[in-house]
C-alpha cells in the first residue's frame, strides 16, 4: 500500500490528538517489525504509545497473515489508562526483501527505546510497564524510511510494498487512514452495525471508488496478501530446499501456535531467496493476485453471520507457504456433471486371469490365503535341503498354474535360480568387487562392476545382485546375527563386527534422508 | 449382502530391475518380493492382474510441465554433467539421482496409476491397486523425495473426469506434499495427509494449519504427528478423522496412498505402526464402498514392504492371511520367523504423541471441517428431527386393563408430538 508523506503526517497529528481520548480508538494495522534477532513479543507502551487499538478488535498481521481478530478485551486506550487485557494475537511486519539494513536499523533502535528483552530472551517487555498483563502483539516505533510510514509513537507501522509501480489500485487517497481503521474496527466489533453501513454487490464493487471506506479496507487487504504471497513463495520455495529451522520451534509449548510460525518466519528470512524463483513466483502472483479478490470476496459474503467473519477478511488460518500460479497447480476443470469420455483405450493389458484358449495344465489350485505349513514329510525339516526342495515345489507349481503369466511377471528370473547362468568365477568376481569396493570408502562398486564383466549386461547384474548376493547374504546373516539384520548394509561380512553406527552418508537437511531424531543403530 | 468387490492389480515385471543406485534406499525390487509373497499366498484367484502400458510423455504432461517431462526422458547418468544447470532447476542429482532407465521407471508407476483410474471410471471394477505407484512428493516442474513424476496426481486427474470430487488419503510417514500442493486451490479434491512433522523431517510441509486456499479453502487436511505413533492411537485419529471427512466432502471416488514408511523399523520413517494397524486403515477406507484407488509409497525396509501390501492385498480382497509366510524365492528374507509380522525391533520407540495432543490435532481438524458444506455447489437438506411413531394404537386399547411397565413408557409421547400448528412433528406420517 503506498500512504504518502502527506498522508503519515495526517495521521500522526490525528493519533496525537486522540491519544488521551478516553473514546475507542480505530484499530490499527499494527505489525512487528522482524529483525532477525526479534522474537516478536512485546507490550504496548502505554505511556508513549498513540493507544489506537480500541475496546473490540485489533488487526493484526501475523505471520504473513492478515486477519483481524476481536481482541479478547481493548487495549489501553490512553496514557495511565487502567490495565488492559491480554490481546491474544501477534502481528509481525510482512517485511518482504525490500526492506533494507537502514530501516531495519532505524525500526530496531525505535523499538528498542521502548522494549526491551526479559531475562529469558524470548519475550519483548516494555521498559516501563504499567501493571498491566503482557501483549503479545508488539507495537514498534521508528522513524520513516522513504515511502514508508512509521508511527514514531504509535503501534502502528505500515511499509511499502514493492510492487506499488504496477499496482495502481492499491493507491490509497487521501483519507484518513484512520476512518478506515475506524470503519474496519466497527465491523469487527458488530457486523451488523447498522451505521457502518453495507457492502453493495460483489458485482458492483470495482464501480465503487477508493472514496468509500470498505473498498479502501479491500484494497489494502489486496496488496498485504500480493506482499504476503510473494515473500512467501519464496521463503517457501528456498525453505524446502535449505531447511534451516531450529528444532526448538517444534517444541511444544503453551499456546505455542503462533509462537510456532512466528520463529518459522524468522529463520527463513535469513535464507537468501533464490532471485529467479522470486521472479517467476512475483510474475505468476499478479495473475494469481487477481483470484485472491474472488475468495476474499466470498469470505465476505458469507462472513456476516458470525463473529468471526470479520476476521474472515485477512483471515488465513493456515500458513500460505503453498506457491500459487500455473508453475504449481494442477489444471482443473470444472465439474460439469458431463462424464468426458475416459480413453479406454488403455486399461492395461490383462495378464492373469488366463483366458482358457491359454490353459494348458490342470493342476489342483492351492486354496487363497494358504501359508506355510510347517509339517512336511522331509526328513530333516527345516534343514537347507527342506528349505531348498519346497521353495522348488512351489516355484515349479506356480509355473503350471500362471502358465504364460509366470513369463510375463519375470518370475523365471528370480530368486537364486538366476545364479544357474553365472559362472562361478563370475559370482566369485562380483563379490570380490563388492568387496573391495566398500562405501564407506567412499566407493561404488557398480562402476568396477560394469567394467570388470562386460559380459553382463545391467539388467542381468541388478539381477544377479537382489536376487542372488543379496540372498546369500540375508542367508548368512540369518545364521550370524538373527536379531540384527540389515540385508541392505553393503559392507556387511560374516563374522564382521556388527556397526552401531549406520554408514549412511548424512544429507544435507533438505533431504528426504535427514532424520536427526532417528537413531541410527540398525533397528533390528 | 453386497457381492465380492472386483479388484484389478497392476505389475510391470520390468520394475525388478530397476536401480536407483547403491546405498538408495528406494528399491524398486521390494515390489518384485511383494509381487511374489502376493502370489505364494495365492491372492491372485481372486483378482484380475494386468499390466500397465507406459504411460506416454502427453500423459505425463496432463499436470508436468512439457519440459520437465522431456528433460526427464531425454537424461541419462552418462550425459547428467552437461545438464548441471537443468539438474539444478528439476531438482535432480541428490535425492533423485539420474539413473539408468529411469524415464521408463515413471512410465511404468505412472501408467498403472492411470489405467487403474480408467478401469474404476468405466466401472471395470470397484478396486484397483498399483504398488508401485504413490510417489506423491513429485511437483508439477520438479522432483522431490525420490519421486519424479506424481502418478497420484495423473490417477486423480482422471478420477476427476467422471467424479465430481476425489478424496485422496496419504498415510506414507511423510506429508504427501506433491498431491496437496497441486491441488491446494480447489474444492474438487480433498486431501487429507497423516504424517510426521517437525525435527526437519522431510519435507517440512504439513503443519495443521495448512488447510488449502481460495475456493480450496479447507479441502486440504493435514494431521502432522510426532515419533513414536502406535496402531491404537493412529487407527483412533484415522478413523475418526477419515469417517468425518467421507461423511462431509461426500466423494465419487478415494485414492489411497499406502506409504509403507510409516511402519515401525522403517529405515526412514519413525512410527511404531504395525502391519495390523497400518492395514486396519485400509480396510476402514473400503468399508465405504467407494471406487477406490490404492497406491504404494515409501517404504525403505523390502521385507517390511512386502509383507505390508500383501497383506493389504489380502485385506481389500477380504482375505486374512496367516502369518506363516509360504515358501517362496525370496523367504530368505522373512527371516528369522518367516512370519508376516514385522520382527521386534532392539530399540523401543517412544510415542511422543500425547493424548491431549492428539485430541488438539483432531479438533483443529474437525473445527475446519465444519466450514464446508455437505458436498460442495449441494445445498445441504434441513435433516427433518427425528420423530416418534408409536407403534400401537391408543384407540384400540383397552383402558380397563393394566399394561406392564414397559409397554407404558413406550406410549410417552413427546411434548410437541400432536401440537397443532407449524410445527407439529407428525407432519411426516402421512409419508409413512
Amino acid at each position: 500500500m503506498v500512504v504518502d508523506k502527506d498522508l503519515r503526517g495526517h495521521f500522526m497529528e490525528t493519533l496525537n490528538q486522540k491519544k488521551n481520548d478516553e473514546e475507542c480508538m480505530p484499530s490499527v494495522l499494527t505489525f512487528k517489525i522482524n529483525s532477525g534477532d526479534d522474537d516478536g513479543m512485546g507490550n504496548v507502551d502505554e505511556t508513549k504509545s498513540m493507544e489506537l487499538e480500541s475496546n473490540g478488535s485489533k488487526i493484526s498481521v501475523e505471520d504473513e497473515d492478515l486477519m483481524i481478530s476481536d481482541s479478547k478485551e481493548s487495549a489501553a486506550c490512553s496514557a495511565g489508562g487502567g490495565a488492559r487485557n491480554e490481546v491474544d494475537t501477534e502481528s509481525e511486519v510482512v517485511e518482504g526483501d525490500a526492506v533494507n539494513k537502514k530501516t531495519r536499523a532505524s525500526l530496531k533502535r525505535a523499538r528498542d527505546s521502548i522494549y526491551e528483552e526479559d531475562s529469558v530472551g524470548s519475550n519483548w517487555k516494555k521498559k516501563s510497564p504499567v501493571g498491566q498483563q503482557d501483549y503479545e502483539s508488539i507495537g514498534i516505533a521508528a522513524e520513516s524510511d522513504g515511502g514508508n510510514i512509521y508511527s514514531s509513537q504509535g503501534d502502528f507501522i505500515i511499509l511499502d510494498p514493492e510492487v506499488s509501480g504496477e499496482e495502481s489500485a492499491c493507491v490509497v487517497d487521501k483519507t484518513p487512514l484512520w476512518a478506515m481503521l475506524n470503519w474496519l474496527n466497527g465491523i469487527a466489533k458488530d457486523p451488523r452495525d447498522p451505521e457502518i453501513g453495507s457492502l453493495p454487490d460483489l458485482s458492483k464493487w470495482n464501480v465503487y471508488g477508493s472514496d468509500k471506506l470498505w473498498k479502501q479496507v479491500l484494497l489494502s487487504r489486496e496488496a498485504l496478501l500480493l506482499e504476503r504471497h510473494r515473500t512467501l513463495s519464496a521463503k517457501r520455495l528456498v525453505w524446502q530446499k535449505n531447511q534451516k529451522m531450529h528444532p526448538s520451534m517444534y517444541e511444544d509449548r503453551d499456546g505455542s501456535g503462533y509462537k510456532l510460525r512466528e520463529r518459522q518466519f524468522e529463520e527463513s528470512f535469513l535464507l537468501k531467496a533464490s532471485s529467479k524463483k522470486v521472479k517467476n513466483v512475483s510474475d505468476t502472483f499478479l495473475s494469481g493476485c487477481h483470484g485472491t479478490e474472488e475468495h476474499i470476496d466470498n469470505t465476505i459474503k458469507n462472513g456476516d453471520s458470525s463473529s468471526s467473519s470479520a476476521g474472515s477478511l485477512f483471515d488465513n488460518q493456515g500458513q500460505e507457504e503453498v506457491p500459487l500460479g500455473s508453475e504449481f497447480q494442477a489444471e482443473v476443470p470444472e465439474w460439469s456433471g458431463v462424464t468426458f469420455e475416459s480413453d479406454s483405450k488403455w486399461l492395461g493389458t490383462p495378464i492373469w486371469p488366463l483366458k482358457n484358449t491359454q490353459r494348458r495344465s490342470i493342476i489342483e489350485r492351492e486354496p487363497m490365503g494358504k501359508g506355510r505349513q510347517d509339517s512336511c514329510g522331509c526328513q530333516v525339516r527345516g534343514s537347507a535341503e527342506c528349505v531348498r526342495f519346497h521353495i522348488a515345489e512351489k516355484s515349479k507349481r506356480l509355473n503350471l498354474e500362471l502358465g504364460p503369466a509366470f513369463h510375463i511377471f519375470k518370475f523365471d528370473k528370480m530368486g537364486e535360480e538366476v545364479k544357474h547362468s553365472w559362472t562361478s568365477q563370475e559370482q566369485e568376481k562380483f563379490a570380490a568387487i563388492v568387496r573391495l569396493n566398500p562405501p564407506s570408502q567412499g566407493k561404488c562398486f557398480w562402476d568396477q562392476m560394469f567394467k570388470d564383466l562386460p559380459s553382463k549386461s545391467r539388467v542381468e547384474l541388478v539381477s544377479y545382485y537382489f536376487n542372488v548376493f543379496l540372498m546369500l547374504r540375508r542367508r548368512n546373516q540369518n545364521s550370524f546375527t538373527p536379531l540384527n539384520i540389515d540385508s541392505d548394509d553393503d559392507e556387511w561380512e560374516p563374522g564382521s563386527v556388527v556397526r552401531v553406527v549406520g554408514h549412511q552418508e548424512i544429507r544435507s537437511s533438505g533431504s528426504i534422508f535427514y532424520s536427526p531424531t532417528k537413531p541410527h543403530s540398525r533397528c533390528r | 449382502m453386497r457381492p465380492k468387490d472386483r479388484i484389478s492389480y497392476f505389475y510391470d515385471g520390468d520394475v525388478g530391475s530397476v536401480y536407483f543406485g547403491p546405498n538408495h534406499p528406494m528399491k524398486p525390487h521390494r515390489l518384485c518380493m511383494t509381487h511374489h509373497l502376493v502370489l505364494s499366498y495365492e491372492l491372485h484367484n481372486k483378482m484380475e492382474v494386468y499390466r500397465p502400458h507406459k504411460a506416454y510423455p502427453v500423459e505425463l504432461a496432463q499436470f508436468h510441465s512439457p519440459d520437465y517431462v522431456e528433460f526427464l526422458h531425454r537424461i541419462t547418468p552418462d550425459t547428467q554433467h552437461l545438464f548441471s544447470n537443468e539438474l539444478a532447476k528439476y531438482n535432480l542429482g541428490e535425492d533423485c539421482p539420474v539413473f539408468e532407465n529411469l524415464f521408463e521407471f515413471c512410465q511404468i508407476y505412472a501408467g498403472g496409476t492411470i489405467d487403474a483410474a480408467r478401469r474404476l471410471n468405466n466401472q471395470l471394477c470397484d478396486i484397483a491397486i498399483n504398488w508401485a505407484g504413490g510417489l506423491h512428493h513429485a511437483k508439477k516442474c520438479e522432483a522431490s523425495g525420490f519421486c519424479y513424476i506424481n502418478d497420484l496426481v495423473l490417477g486423480i486427474l482422471e478420477l476427476l473426469k467422471y467424479h465430481a470430487r476425489v478424496l485422496y488419503i496419504d498415510i506414507d510417514v511423510h506429508h504427501g506434499d506433491g498431491v496437496e500442493e497441486a491441488f491446494y486451490f480447489t474444492d474438487r479434491v480433498m486431501t487429507v495427509s497423516f504424517h510426521k512433522f517437525g525435527d526437519m523431517f522431510f519435507p517440512g510441509t504439513g503443519d495443521v494449519k495448512e488447510i488449502g486456499g481460495k475456493e480450496g479453502k479447507f479441502y486440504a487436511i493435514n494431521v502432522p504427528l510426532k515419533d513414536g505413533i502406535d496402531d491404537t492411537s493412529f487407527t483412533r485419529l484415522f478413523k475418526a478423522i477419515i469417517a468425518k471427512v467421507v461423511e462431509t466432502y461426500q466423494p465419487g471416488a478415494i485414492v489411497l496412498q499406502c506409504g509403507a514408511d510409516s511402519l515401525a523399523g522403517d529405515r526412514l520413517g519413525c512410527f511404531n505402526l504395525s502391519i495390523d494397524g497400518h492395514s486396519e486403515c485400509v480396510r476402514f477406507v473400503k468399508k465405504f464402498n467407494l471406487p477406490l484407488l490404492v497406491t504404494g509409497g515409501g517404504g525403505y525396509t523390502k521385507e517390511n514392504v512386502a509383507r505390508c501390501w500383501a497383506v493389504e492385498t489380502g485385506v481389500l480382497l477380504d482375505t486374512e492371511l496367516p502369518n506363516e509366510i509360504p515358501e517362496n524365492e525370496y523367504i530368505k528374507y522373512f527371516a528369522p520367523d518367516y512370519s508376516l509380522k514385522i520382527p521386534r525391533g532392539n530399540i523401543i520407540l517412544e510415542n511422543l504423541n500425547s493424548k491431549s495432543y492428539l485430541s488438539a490435532i483432531k479438533m483443529q481438524v474437525f473445527e475446519n471441517l465444519r466450514n464446508i458444506q455437505h458436498a460442495p455447489s449441494v445445498q445441504m437438506q434441513e435433516v427433518p428431527p427425528d420423530f416418534y411413531i408409536p407403534d400401537f394404537d391408543e384407540d384400540e386399547q383397552n383402558p380397563d386393563e393394566r399394561m406392564d411397565q414397559h409397554t407404558q413408557d413406550k406410549q410417552i409421547q413427546r411434548d410437541d408430538e400432536y401440537y397443532d400448528g407449524d410445527n407439529d412433528n407428525d407432519q411426516n406420517m402421512d409419508d409413512a
